[in-house]
């Protein structure tokens, strides 16, 4: 059937792939710095979950005679911590436990909140008023008290950390679901394939998930930010990784006590989370602008 | 005069339907919210399996755990515990604090001025910074001004509330000695975690109002006022920034969210006296019944917040009335 371009992407998946990638390319001088952005930081954090280069004991190695030394000195670019460990390394080794934890959060509340809401789109119509009325009421949660609340029980971890995050974030996605995915399932097209007996996983995969992605992308990226500078921000209050663990927000809290001698120590982490959530920032500003799925008026 | 003889009855009703119907939905609405955010608790808290244990630490002797076990009636049906938690609930008596033994409640509802005075003085700065700084890059025509602020704008929503507070702290305890950085000792110390609130409130808003501004200045009103002869400034103020603060408004109920997960570090870092230190602190104490309290009380001040910030919409935009 030569008609149906469908048929013919599917035979050639390295052109349709490059196909995506061209219009961030085309736009404009900003695409190829944001690729080159996210390039970089992406390279950083395989470099910190692979232990390029021995940085795991870079990070963790005392050496008590040079505490505190200013940036610069040699050896040691951004100096070191109050027990004379390197900065730098534990800058980068801690993009595995910041950005780790903020992943595994984003995916344990996307893994809920699009299914949840997807049942709410193609589920029998009582449960599609449960769905929408549960998730009126749990979007009203303060979820930050609540993951606090919740760690405090189960006791300080990295998992711990990303499963609290996780399980009391998820409302958002479940109402971007619900709205985008009960504007399509009204579609003739959805329509059209119901009456073509098109099974109901299928219905899901072909007809509605593609048409919520591009506005759950956006979302995804926006929340990925809040979510990681909750995940430094509950580390910092002592509710994140294990004592000693070189997460950003643990640095900080660990730069503060030495905020009289050496405040230099608060750049490190505060620039390698201010720069993620800079660049979180703009992946979702990106994707919003090639979706047109973002509403400014209401919420940046 | 025709006069409409309604019966007692439907008059009645429709005066309920008009005045206290709302008002029932809505505490109909906020009582579920409770019941659902308190059954939430009760079973976290009973996730660790004993709470005997927790309070008595790990390497308490059977006698101990047994005697506050029946103190707290921990001994009984974990459906038994939750019927009277609920029934203690409802009237409003969510127990004792496991540290420092008076009304969990009563220790929450003592620390919601301090809070609520600072949201107050965080939202004030965030407006005095966000309204003009806003207005300015959607109405200015220097365009390297105004791209070097949007930048800075745009640079700032990425620094966190905690970043920005430690770098205050820095600066003006620290190296300069100017102002207190801990607690709530008089003016000066407000200044601080004022400006930490605002720092990560302000960006937002100021996106948006630049939106809105530059939006209503293209809009028909603005050319007319133009051509009745008004000044730029006038422009602006009068005509542009009211128009592009009703949509700011929106995001109020948005920012509050916000507000109260930022305030909760914030208190924290300052060692401000209000719910958020509580919290952290009961939390790392694990002093439950004073955790659930914290939580129920700021559960109901969102909520009637974000009502609030709802029905402040509808007050300014008579479009939006509903009724």
């Amino acid at each position: 059937m030569p008609m149906l371009g469908a048929h013919q992407d599917a035979a050639a998946p390295g052109a349709r792939f490059a196909g995506r990638l061209k219009p961030i390319l085309r736009r404009n001088w900003r695409g190829y710095w944001l690729l080159a952005a996210v390039g970089a930081t992406a390279l950083v954090v395989a470099a910190s979950f692979f232990d390029v280069g021995g940085l795991e004991t870079a990070a963790s190695l005392r050496d008590l005679e040079n505490r505190l030394l200013p940036p610069g000195s040699a050896g040691h670019p951004l100096g070191t911590d109050g027990l004379g460990r390197d900065v730098l390394a534990r800058v980068i080794l801690g993009s595995r436990y910041t950005f780790g934890i903020a992943a595994m959060a984003t995916a344990i509340a996307v893994g809920i909140g699009i299914p949840l809401g997807l049942l709410g789109v193609i589920g029998p119509p009582w449960l599609r008023v449960f769905v929408g009325r549960f998730v009126d009421l749990t979007i009203a949660f303060p979820s930050l008290v609540l993951a606090i609340v919740m760690i405090g029980i189960l006791g300080r971890g990295s998992l711990t950390l990303a499963l609290a995050l996780g399980l009391f974030y998820w409302p958002l996605f479940a109402r971007v679901t619900l709205a985008q995915g009960q504007g399509i399932r009204v579609q003739q097209y959805v329509t059209a394939a119901t009456l073509f007996g098109v099974s109901q996983p299928r219905l899901i995969l072909r007809h509605i998930l593609p048409g919520i992605a591009p506005t759950v992308s956006v979302v995804i990226a926006f929340q990925f930010a809040n979510l990681l500078i909750s995940t430094a921000g509950l580390s910092f209050l002592g509710l994140g990784p294990p004592l000693g663990v070189p997460e950003w927000g643990a640095m900080l809290a660990d730069a503060r006590g030495e905020l009289t001698r050496a405040p230099w120590l608060l750049a490190g982490p505060g620039a390698a989370i201010a720069w993620s959530v800079i660049l979180a920032n703009l992946i979702g500003d990106d994707l919003a602008a090639r979706t047109r799925a973002h509403r400014r008026t209401t919420i940046g | 005069m025709p006069t409409v003889v309604m019966n007692p009855v439907a008059r009645s009703l429709a005066t309920f339907s008009r005045t206290l119907a709302p008002l029932a939905s809505l505490l109909l609405q906020l009582l579920a919210l409770l019941f659902a955010v308190a059954t939430l608790l009760f079973f976290l808290v009973r996730l660790t399996g004993d709470p005997a244990v927790v309070i008595a630490g790990e390497y308490a002797d059977e006698a101990t755990l047994d005697a506050l076990r029946a103190k707290y009636g921990l001994d009984r049906s974990l459906f038994v515990q939750y019927w009277t938690f609920l029934g203690n609930a409802l009237r409003l008596d969510l127990g004792v604090s496991w540290v420092s033994h008076r009304p969990a409640l009563e220790l929450a509802l003592e620390r919601v001025p301090a809070t609520l005075a600072l949201a107050a003085s965080g939202m004030l700065v965030n407006l005095l910074i966000a309204v003009p700084v806003g207005a300015y890059l959607g109405a200015s025509k220097r365009v390297f001004t105004r791209k070097t602020l949007a930048l800075l704008v745009f640079l700032a929503q990425g620094i966190p509330g905690y970043v920005v507070a430690l770098y205050l702290i820095q600066l003006f305890a620290v190296e300069w000695q100017l102002l207190p950085s801990t607690g709530d000792r008089g003016l000066l110390s407000w200044i601080l975690p004022s400006v930490t609130i605002a720092s990560f409130l302000a960006p937002k808003l100021v996106r948006v109002i630049e939106v809105n501004v530059s939006e209503a200045m293209q809009d028909e009103y603005v050319t007319i006022a133009k051509a009745q002869g008004a000044s730029y400034a006038q422009l602006v103020f009068r005509h542009a920034l009211p128009n592009a603060l009703l949509g700011a408004t929106a995001l109020i109920g948005a920012q509050l969210a916000l507000l109260l997960n930022g305030i909760i570090i914030t208190e924290t870092i300052f060692g401000w006296p209000g719910v958020g230190r509580l919290l952290l602190d009961s939390v790392l104490l694990l002093d439950f019944t004073v955790v659930q309290s914290v939580v129920l009380v700021t559960t109901i001040f969102v909520f009637l917040a974000n009502w609030a910030a709802d029905r402040m919409i509808e007050i300014i935009d008579p479009r939006l009335r509903v009724h």
